[in-house]
């Protein structure tokens, strides 16, 4: 795969099913591009993507089923909270009243009944990551995919945040692939470490 | 967020002086933009204003312009959005060369563009669509006058709209299960609604007030083809400067209180959003 | 807080729909096609043509549509539509294009014209032919390629062997323009002092000083009113121009608006032939 001007050339990982992956790795050497490729946002040259035994290399983005809290949130900046979660429901064609049932579970889930119709313009970093977190939940996927979750959390936030998603992950064995720099996930029990550093992806 | 005047107070003369040259610089160019209609308002009278209402010709143009300008304006925005759109987003080795040929209207002189619209209407394809529905010197060819360079404005603004928005929004909605349509239509189109708020006003001011095209394009036939500015210029054609002066106040004083109820309904009517983009 | 499920495409579609529909609506009733007197008149002769026509109209149960412009514009419209019944340029000189393209049936002189000196009220009436070569004298003049009084004046000063120099003059210190009411509103303005214009048209500017030099004299314009090839009812299009000649109509109407008659005359007995 080409991104820029660095490439990414035989990579080859697995995570575990209902596992919890960490990717680390320096800036700049491809993380980002890597888990942006697993979800079809890069086009690939040559290799294949798998979730479980289904082959997804060359499925379209919106039908891949994984879920994705990017870096920073990206939430919709003009849809308030109870709506970003909407959004995945409405494109699946979901009933008005399934969605408000499975609206309600996110926002008791994650606890966001503090800030569910504000804007994301006037959220706290923590807020933001458990709305993008609800918002890829929301059509319950069984994979995840989280880019640096804790980059603008502080330390207690950053704890928080852990323990949900791992409660969450481990109530509906998702299979979880997280790609930090943050030395805060060294000091957790992480089920598989990789580490990607000048083109070559290791298991630690 | 920065407030706007949170630095205020340790503003200094430096900075002061550098808002106090843009206040000066923009308060010049009013002065000059009311002195134009000042000068003017010696050459005719609010009497002779008021006397436009009683006559049946400007009536019927003042309304043909009004409505045409505002069909002119949605169907610009038809082509409009998709087509800015489609320039924000996506990327081709002719990109450039689309966007100057759909410049072309802005670059032409308006005579030429009703020239070319006359001559593209004798065509033989032109004349066939023409059997069905009269265009040439009927109403239709002034929305396709006005819409022609109604649309190449608004081409420009609405790229700029999305080009600004964050297209990784679009991109997370992908992942989220939208297609790309539904990204537009839920993500992208939404947040550039203040864009194409935008848009729609300045289009319908460049159409309400396109003449050059409509001239020969539609003729100017009263009581059928007649819009303000050919009014303007058949007073002026016969000498009354009085009268294509009052036609002309006529027209800014509709145009400004239109675009001023529209902005101020705008901005209550929740078009801005917070973080909206632009 | 919900979304508003209605798909956006439909909501704007259905927004366009109901506005553009209404506009349309509104703006096509006013639209009457049956038996109508269609007149490509130049936008200058507007003022008496629609009393005449409003009278006509009266009187004959009869609607009329005119298409006003410049002569060469309509001259051009009417080509290319191929439709209209009468045909009433600012001076002859269109006709004489447009009777080579055989588009005319039959030529009624209604009027004349003759070039005057209009002066701008911020500068003292031109009293000689000389004073048009004053320096500080800003004159304005109609293009000669592009309007029939700039035309016939260049024609009439060569005779004279004036126009060289008279043209040199006034491209160094006054200006000209492609019609010649944009001649007579440069003078209104004070943006030029003076400017040669038909009498007709110095006519619309009654506050405004009138010079009439002998030199000038000779230039002379025609009014007349012509039936098109494409009339679809010639008998109605000649009553029109009768009436345009008529003694107690048209002929007065042209006259209160400052155009000197031509000679023959429609007798008001004629008119109901």
């Amino acid at each position: 795969m080409q991104q820029g001007d660095f490439q990414l050339t035989d990579l080859s990982f697995t995570v575990p099913k209902h596992g919890f992956a960490t990717l680390e790795g320096p800036n700049g050497s491809g993380k980002t591009t890597l888990l942006e490729t697993i979800l079809g946002l890069h086009s690939m040259r040559a290799g294949k993507i798998f979730l479980d035994d289904r082959e997804i290399t060359l499925s379209p983005v919106h039908q891949r089923n994984i879920g994705y809290v990017p870096q920073q949130g990206i939430l919709f900046q003009h849809l308030k909270v109870y709506q970003q979660l909407e959004i995945p429901l409405i494109a699946r064609g979901w009933h008005r009243s399934l969605r408000e049932k499975r609206c309600e579970e996110l926002i008791d889930l994650l606890r966001l009944h503090a800030f569910v119709s504000a804007y994301p313009a006037s959220l706290s970093g923590g807020e933001i990551q458990k709305t993008a977190l609800a918002r890829a939940l929301s059509f319950r996927p069984e994979y995840l995919l989280l880019d640096e979750p804790t980059a603008a959390l502080d330390t207690d936030a950053k704890m928080q945040f852990y323990q949900l998603l791992r409660a969450i992950a481990s109530q509906q064995s998702l299979t979880i692939l997280c790609v930090t720099h943050d030395r805060f996930f060294r000091d957790q029990k992480i089920d598989h470490r990789f580490r990607l550093e000048k083109g070559i992806l290791t298991l630690i | 967020m920065i407030q706007k005047n949170s630095w205020r107070n340790r503003s200094s003369f430096g900075d002061r002086f550098f808002w106090f040259s843009l206040a000066v610089i923009i308060s010049t160019y009013i002065t000059f933009l009311v002195a134009l209609l000042f000068a003017s308002s010696f050459h005719t009278s609010s009497s002779s204003i008021l006397r436009l209402f009683s006559q049946s010709e400007i009536r019927y143009a003042l309304r043909l312009s009004l409505l045409s300008s505002t069909v002119s304006t949605l169907l610009s925005l038809w082509i409009a959005v998709p087509s800015g759109y489609y320039l924000a987003r996506c990327s081709s080795p002719l990109l450039k060369l689309i966007e100057v040929i759909m410049d072309i209207p802005l670059i032409l002189p308006p005579l030429v563009v009703g020239m070319l619209l006359l001559i593209l209407f004798q065509t033989p394809p032109g004349r066939w669509l023409q059997s069905h529905i009269p265009v040439t010197y009927a109403i239709p060819s002034i929305i396709i006058a006005q819409g022609v360079i109604g649309t190449a404005y608004a081409v420009r603004m609405m790229k700029d709209a999305f080009a600004s928005l964050d297209q990784r929004e679009e991109k997370v909605a992908q992942t989220l299960g939208c297609t790309a349509s539904q990204a537009f239509w839920y993500i992208a189109f939404p947040a550039a609604k203040r864009g194409i708020f935008s848009a729609a006003i300045l289009t319908w001011a460049r159409c309400f007030g396109e003449f050059g095209p409509i001239l020969v394009f539609s003729g100017a036939t009263r009581l059928k083809t007649e819009v303000l500015p050919t009014s303007i210029y058949l007073e002026m054609s016969i000498g009354n400067l009085e009268n294509a002066l009052a036609v002309s106040f006529l027209m800014i004083g509709v145009a400004v209180l239109l675009l001023l109820a529209f902005r101020l309904w705008g901005e209550s009517a929740s078009i801005h959003k917070p973080g909206t983009a632009i | 807080m919900k979304m508003n499920t209605t798909h956006p495409f439909f909501a704007v579609l259905l927004v366009t729909s109901i506005i553009v529909g209404l506009a349309l609506k509104l703006m096509l009733s006013p639209y009457s096609k049956s038996n109508t007197l269609k007149i490509y008149c130049a936008a200058a002769l507007r003022p008496p043509l629609e009393n005449i026509a409003r009278e006509f109209e009266s009187r004959f149960d009869q609607h009329i549509e005119f298409n006003f412009g410049g002569s060469q514009t309509l001259l051009s419209n009417l080509e290319t539509t191929g439709d209209g019944d009468l045909f009433i340029p600012a001076d002859d000189s269109y006709l004489q294009l447009a009777e080579q393209r055989k588009l005319i049936q039959q030529i009624f002189p209604i009027a004349k014209m003759h070039a005057v000196i209009l002066n701008s009220k911020d500068h003292p009436p031109i009293k000689n032919f000389a004073e048009l070569f004053d320096v500080k004298l800003k004159l304005a003049q109609a293009n000669p390629d592009a309007a029939a009084i700039g035309n016939l004046t260049r024609n009439a000063l060569s005779k004279i062997n004036r126009w060289g120099e008279l043209k040199l003059h006034t491209e160094k210190y006054g200006s000209f323009h492609a019609t010649v009411s944009e001649v007579a509103n440069a003078v209104e303005l004070g943006a030029a002092d003076a400017g040669i214009v038909w009498d007709t048209v110095a006519f619309h500017y009654p506050k405004l000083k009138i010079s009439k030099l002998p030199e000038l004299d000779k230039i002379q314009g025609n009014v007349s009113i012509a039936i098109l090839q494409s009339t679809r009812s010639a008998k109605l299009a000649l009553k029109f121009a009768f009436f345009c000649k008529a003694r107690d109509r048209g002929r007065e109407e042209f006259r209160q608006n400052g155009f000197q008659i031509t000679d023959d005359e429609v007798l008001p007995s004629q008119l109901d032939r």
